[in-house]
C-alpha cells in the first residue's frame, strides 16, 4: 500500500510546477515584452498629444553627428549634457526596477550600468565620427572589440555583470524593432524563413549528432547540447536541452566555449565575407541569420554589415525574420524531442522522465510574442496615414525615435557581449568535441549561403 | 488490488527514491539543497553561461543544476535517492 501511495506521490512530483503568472514578472522575456511595448505606447501617446519632443529627446543619441574634431564633439556633449542625464535615468529607472524585480541586486547593477551607459555613450561618439566609415569602426563592432579588451586586460568585478545583461537588451530591442517592422513583411516573409530556418534546423543538429556519437564516440547528451546549440540559438538552447537529456556540468562548459568562440569569430568574419562577396544587404541578413548561433552575436554581425553597406535597415530585417520567427521557435522542439530519444531510446524508461509537449510553449522564448504585438499594433496606428503624412509626420515623431531607443538597447548589449566574455571563464574543450562543432558550423555555413545566396537569393534581395 | 500494488512495486524498483517528510509529502528537485535554480545563482554556478544566453530567460523555463550529480535537471524532477530537503 505504501509503493501504491508513494507512486500517486510520485506521479504528482512529476506535474509541472505553477508557473503561469510568476514568469510575467520573473522572466526577462516578459519584461522586454511589456517595456517595448510601452515605450512604443508612450511615443504614440506623446504623438497624439503633439509631444514628440519628448520622447525625441529622449531617444537621442550622438551616432549621426560626423563630428571632426574633438572640439566639436565636446561642444555638442556640453550642450546636450542635460539631455543626456535625462536619458541616462529613464534607462536607469527602466531597467534597474525591472531586473530588480528579477532578483538581480540593485547597489550592483547601479554602478556597472553607469559604467555600461557611458561606455555605450563613448561607443557612439566613435561610430559618430566623420571618418569611422572609412576604418570600418561601425559601433557593434567596436563596441564589441573595446568590450573584450576592457574584459580581458583589466579586471572587471564579477558583480559587474549584474547590469551586462546581454539577453535582455537584446530581446527588448527586438520588441522595439516589432515596432518598425511591417506586419505585411513579416507575413509575407515569415513562410520563406520558417522552411529555410526548418531545413538548416535539422541538418545541422543531425549533423553534429551523428558526426559527434558516430565519428568521434562523444556522449550523446553532449552531442545532443552542442547540436541543438549549433543548430537553434546557441547557449540558451543547449540549455533548454540539457534538462531533456539530463546532459552534466561539463557538457554545457563545451557548449558555452565552443558557441562563444565561434560566434565571436562569425561576427568579425561574416560581414567581411558578405562585403567581399558583393551581397546585397536582405541576402547578407538571412545568411548571418542561418549561420549565427546566438541573437545577440547576429544582430552585432548583421547590423555591422548594414552599416558597411549604408543599408542596416535591409539585414536587420532579414537577420530578423531568418534568426528570430524562423530558427528560435526551434528551441521547444528539440527539447521534447530529445526528451523522447533520451526516455524512450537511451535509457528505456528508467529515468522516469516523460516528454511533455507542453514544454515547446514552457520554452518558447516569449519576447517573440513582443515582436508579433509591436509589428501589429504599430502597423494598425500607422494604416490611419497616407504616405506624405507617414513620412513627415509618423516617421520623424514616433518611428525614427523608436529606431534610436532599439539602437541604444543594441548598443547596451553588443558592449555587454565583450565585458561579460572573459576567455579566462571558458573552459577548455576536448579535440573531439571542437571538431564535431566545427563540421557543424562548416556545414551550417555553406548551406546558410547556398539556401540564402542561391535559392533564396531573390527573395532575401528584395527584403528593404 | 494486489495486481495493482504489484505493478506499483516493479515500477518502484525501476525508479528508486525516497520522499521527504514535506507535509505534502511529495520531493521535487526545486526543494532539494543540491539544486540551484535560481537564475542569479545559476548564473554565478555557470561561468559564462550570461556572456550570449541568460538564466533569467524563457527558455531556460525551470531547468536547474543539481549539484549532487553534477547535471542539469528541471526543478520538478521528482526520482531521486539522494534526495535532501532544503527546507524551500
Amino acid at each position: 500500500m505504501t509503493n501504491v501511495g508513494s507512486l500517486d506521490a510520485a506521479r504528482e512530483a512529476a506535474k509541472p510546477e505553477r508557473r503561469g503568472w510568476k514568469e510575467l514578472y520573473l522572466k526577462e522575456d516578459w519584461w522586454a515584452v511589456w517595456l517595448g511595448l510601452a515605450l512604443m505606447v508612450f511615443a504614440i501617446l506623446l504623438f497624439q498629444a503633439g509631444c514628440s519632443n519628448i520622447v525625441k529627446a529622449l531617444a537621442i543619441n550622438p551616432g549621426g553627428l560626423k563630428w571632426n574634431s574633438l572640439g566639436q564633439l565636446a561642444d555638442y556633449f556640453a550642450q546636450n549634457a542635460q539631455l543626456y542625464l535625462y536619458q541616462f535615468l529613464f534607462w536607469l529607472v527602466l531597467f534597474g526596477a525591472t531586473t530588480a524585480i528579477m532578483g538581480v541586486k540593485l547597489k550592483e547593477f547601479v554602478p556597472a550600468f553607469i559604467f555600461l551607459y557611458v561606455g555605450s555613450l563613448i561607443m557612439f561618439a566613435i561610430a559618430g565620427w566623420a571618418n569611422a566609415a572609412q576604418f570600418n569602426l561601425e559601433a557593434p563592432l567596436v563596441a564589441l572589440i573595446l568590450g573584450l579588451i576592457i574584459a580581458n586586460v583589466f579586471r572587471l568585478p564579477a558583480w559587474m555583470d549584474s547590469a551586462f545583461r546581454v539577453e535582455y537588451y537584446i530581446k527588448t530591442g527586438i520588441v522595439l524593432l516589432g515596432a518598425t517592422f511591417p506586419i505585411t513583411l513579416v507575413l509575407t516573409a515569415g513562410p520563406v524563413a520558417i522552411v529555410q530556418a526548418t531545413i538548416i534546423s535539422l541538418v545541422t543538429c543531425l549533423v553534429i549528432y551523428f558526426v559527434g556519437t558516430r565519428l568521434f564516440g562523444l556522449e550523446k547528451p553532449l552531442a545532443a547540447v552542442i547540436g541543438v546549440g549549433g543548430a537553434v540559438c546557441g547557449v540558451s538552447a543547449s540549455m533548454a536541452i540539457a534538462a531533456s537529456v539530463n546532459a552534466k556540468k561539463d557538457h554545457l562548459y563545451t557548449s558555452i566555449t565552443l558557441v562563444v568562440g565561434w560566434a565571436l569569430i562569425m561576427i568579425l568574419v561574416l560581414p567581411f565575407v558578405s562585403r567581399a562577396l558583393g551581397l546585397p544587404a536582405g541576402v547578407a541578413g538571412a545568411w548571418i541569420g542561418t549561420s549565427e548561433f546566438a541573437d545577440a552575436a547576429g544582430f552585432a554581425a548583421a547590423t555591422t554589415y548594414g552599416k558597411m553597406v549604408g543599408n542596416e535597415d535591409a539585414a536587420i530585417k532579414s537577420f530578423t525574420l531568418m534568426k528570430v520567427i524562423g530558427r528560435d521557435l526551434w528551441i521547444g522542439v528539440w527539447s521534447v524531442v530529445f526528451a523522447g530519444i533520451a526516455t524512450f531510446v537511451w535509457e528505456k524508461g528508467q529515468s522516469g522522465r516523460v516528454p511533455d509537449a507542453r514544454e515547446i510553449w514552457w520554452r518558447f522564448p516569449k519576447f517573440v510574442v513582443g515582436f508579433f504585438a509591436a509589428s501589429i499594433l504599430m502597423s494598425a496606428f500607422t494604416s490611419g496615414f497616407n504616405a506624405p503624412d507617414f513620412n513627415t509626420a509618423v516617421r520623424p515623431n514616433v518611428i525614427a525615435p523608436l529606431v534610436s531607443l532599439r539602437t541604444w538597447t543594441f548598443i547596451f548589449c553588443f558592449l555587454s557581449i565583450g565585458l561579460t566574455t572573459r576567455f579566462r571563464d571558458l573552459h577548455i574543450v576536448g579535440w573531439k568535441a571542437f571538431w564535431t562543432f566545427s563540421i557543424g558550423v562548416a556545414v551550417n555555413v555553406v548551406l546558410g549561403y547556398v539556401l540564402s545566396v542561391i535559392v533564396f537569393g531573390d527573395y532575401w534581395a528584395g527584403i528593404h | 488490488m494486489l495486481k495493482q500494488q504489484a505493478k506499483a512495486k516493479s515500477q518502484f524498483n525501476l525508479i528508486p527514491f525516497r520522499f521527504s517528510a514535506a507535509a505534502s509529502g511529495v520531493t521535487r528537485c526545486a526543494a532539494c539543497r543540491f539544486f540551484t535554480g535560481a537564475p542569479a545563482a545559476l548564473e554565478r554556478a555557470i561561468p559564462g553561461l550570461n556572456i550570449l544566453s541568460s538564466a533569467f530567460g524563457s527558455v531556460r523555463a525551470d531547468t536547474g543544476l543539481c549539484e549532487r550529480h553534477g547535471v542539469f535537471t528541471t526543478a520538478r524532477g521528482a526520482f531521486c535517492p539522494q534526495f535532501e530537503d532544503g527546507g524551500g
